[in-house]
């Protein structure tokens, strides 16, 4: 059982860490019991029922609504089933899931998907810092899945990445796919400076010319590349956004690097 | 039994279990997707002598590759996954990414897994790139045109070769054209392959020989130049037979196939000379699969 909405009526005066609240946790118990579980929030605990209105809905889905920036890591740790946000939640949405889906209607704070290693999420807006990207205790951002952003993404997006799919349909903040390690980015907006910063694998594909490249990074000339094909495909499935904003390029300029970092990196500027 | 007057004769195809893979090769056009697939399936119409047995499915349209670009699904067919899997290494390694624009991919989502990019990817000398989209591995190998993409995996099932009927017929026009149309109607059928030249074969052959050193030879009983010589299983009048062999990845698509083959075949009818058709079976000896020819035509 998930079918379950959890309406926010008591705005929480501290940051409260909802990683326990998961389809596969909450999955066959009572409203009562439901409400009675135990959130942390700091040292102390708070019950689910005094901050949240819970009622069942007949949708498989586990939706929580009117998200404030207080509430955080909801869906961190995840595996299974479907996570609705309604709202602008707080940091590290979907850390470390490992599957299922999440779909934020609103804008998520830093560290969204943070070392996620598989299942997918959707952000309607935008998207903080480190988004996919590594938090400050661990070595490597997301290993796995897919985050698809409807507008923007903050500084730092992808850092240290090692595998997954990340796509911004707005624009990057600075220093996007810094420290990457492998996987791809596909941003169709502006970009900041000092992207791809020691990046040793993994692709960035751009839509548009970044204002200032890293002089560590090679062009290779512009190419009608396989890659991007496949990656488009990808997209239509995902997210039309990015694939109808793509499609029409067929070529694209490869810049590899970061050379100081073994330059195996590469970005993909589409060439308009 | 009689279609158009053509008699079916009361007997049956004889099939044997293989593995096979499908494999889907895209380009930039359906021109050089096309070269590569029939480079890739050549010197492939018999495991007898020539490793596997692999022909073209049919052609794809673009929204229905992997890449969004126009392919072909090839299917191929050995009698052990380590003899398929060193016929895909060579052919892929030899005839599509050695074809410009090419590209290639797993056909099948299940089965055992087996080598296609994992291996082919050194040929990019320490430059290849890996890419993960979804669950599915993939190889970015650079070459001279750009870059040759190749899923890491292709997935091995099984399978069924061996399917045939025979036309027989009065003369070899007649039977070259029943067998015409039996292929172009055949080739509708998805799941299976014809891997004979044009789909069709005149040396149908039996087991062994009194050669010992030969596997296989020719099937006597049905050459119509033999016809006085030995017990011929042929007709009085019969002055030509050729053979449609059919692997597929299930019973179903074989049964199908023949069905519409057989049909085809006897369009013309036995006034413009097809006098019936039959089967190759080795008296149930060779393989488990029967197809029998009137209860798939009922």
């Amino acid at each position: 059982m998930t079918g379950l909405r959890l309406s926010l009526v008591e705005q929480p005066k501290f940051s409260l860490d909802l990683s326990s609240i998961l389809p596969d946790t909450i999955g066959g118990k009572s409203l009562d019991a439901v409400r009675r579980t135990s959130l942390a929030q700091g040292r102390r605990k708070i019950l689910l029922g005094d901050l949240f209105e819970v009622a069942k809905i007949s949708e498989d889905t586990l939706e929580f609504h009117g998200v404030t920036k207080e509430l955080s890591r909801i869906g961190s740790g995840m595996t299974q089933g479907v996570i609705r946000i309604v709202g602008n939640p707080g940091d590290e949405i979907g850390a470390f899931m490992t599957g299922g889906e999440i779909h934020l209607h609103g804008n998520a704070g830093d560290y969204l998907g943070s070392g996620m290693r598989g299942g997918i999420i959707h952000v309607s807006g935008s998207s903080g810092d480190f988004t996919a990207g590594a938090l400050p205790h661990t070595s490597l951002g997301m290993r796995d899945g897919i985050i698809c952003i409807g507008k923007s993404v903050g500084m730092r997006a992808g850092e240290r990445m090692r595998r997954g799919l990340l796509v911004a349909n707005g624009n990057a903040g600075p220093y996007c796919g810094s420290n990457m390690i492998a996987g791809t980015i596909v941003v169709t907006g502006c970009t900041g400076p000092g992207i791809g910063f020691g990046m040793s694998r993994g692709t960035i594909l751009l839509k548009r010319e970044p204002p200032q490249m890293l002089v560590t990074f090679n062009d290779c000339g512009t190419f009608q590349l396989t890659f991007p094909t496949l990656l488009l495909s990808q997209l239509r499935r995902i997210n039309r956004t990015a694939f109808r904003r793509l499609r029409s390029i067929k070529r694209f300029r490869r810049l590899t690097g970061d050379i100081a970092c073994g330059g195996q990196g590469e970005l993909l500027v589409a060439d308009q | 039994m009689k279609i158009n007057d053509v008699n079916i004769e009361n007997t049956f195809a004889e099939a044997f279990p293989m593995k096979a893979t499908r494999i889907i090769v895209t380009a930039a056009n359906d021109t050089w997707a096309a070269h590569a697939a029939r480079a890739m399936t050549g010197f492939a119409t018999s495991v007898i002598a020539c490793g596997c047995e692999a022909g073209i499915e049919r052609s794809l349209k673009a929204t229905e590759t992997p890449d969004g670009r126009p392919g072909i699904s090839v299917l191929m067919f050995s009698m052990n996954t380590k003899e398929l899997s060193k016929q895909i290494q060579n052919r892929v390694g030899q005839c599509v990414l050695t074809c410009p624009t090419t590209a290639c991919y797993s056909g099948l989502d299940d089965g055992d897994p087996i080598a296609l990019g994992r291996n082919l990817r050194y040929f990019g000398d320490g430059y290849q790139i890996s890419k993960k989209l979804g669950n599915t591995r993939y190889w970015r190998v650079p070459v001279m045109d750009g870059e040759f993409v190749c899923e890491e995996d292709a997935r091995v099932t099984k399978a069924i070769g061996g399917g045939n009927f025979l036309i027989l017929s009065e003369t070899q026009e007649q039977a070259l054209i029943a067998s015409e149309r039996a292929i172009t109607a055949m080739r509708r059928v998805r799941n299976v392959i014809m891997p004979f030249p044009g789909g069709v074969v005149r040396s149908g052959s039996k087991v062994g020989s009194k050669y010992s050193t030969l596997p296989a030879s020719t099937n006597h009983l049905f050459c119509p130049t033999l016809k006085g010589l030995v017990d011929s299983k042929l007709p009085r009048d019969a002055g030509a037979v050729l053979e449609i062999v059919i692997d597929g990845l299930d019973a179903d698509s074989i049964s199908h196939a023949t069905a519409v083959g057989v049909k085809a075949a006897c369009a013309a009818g036995r006034k413009r000379g097809i006098i019936g058709i039959s089967a190759g079976n080795y008296g149930g000896n060779l393989g488990p699969y029967h197809f029998k020819l009137r209860e798939i035509l009922k």
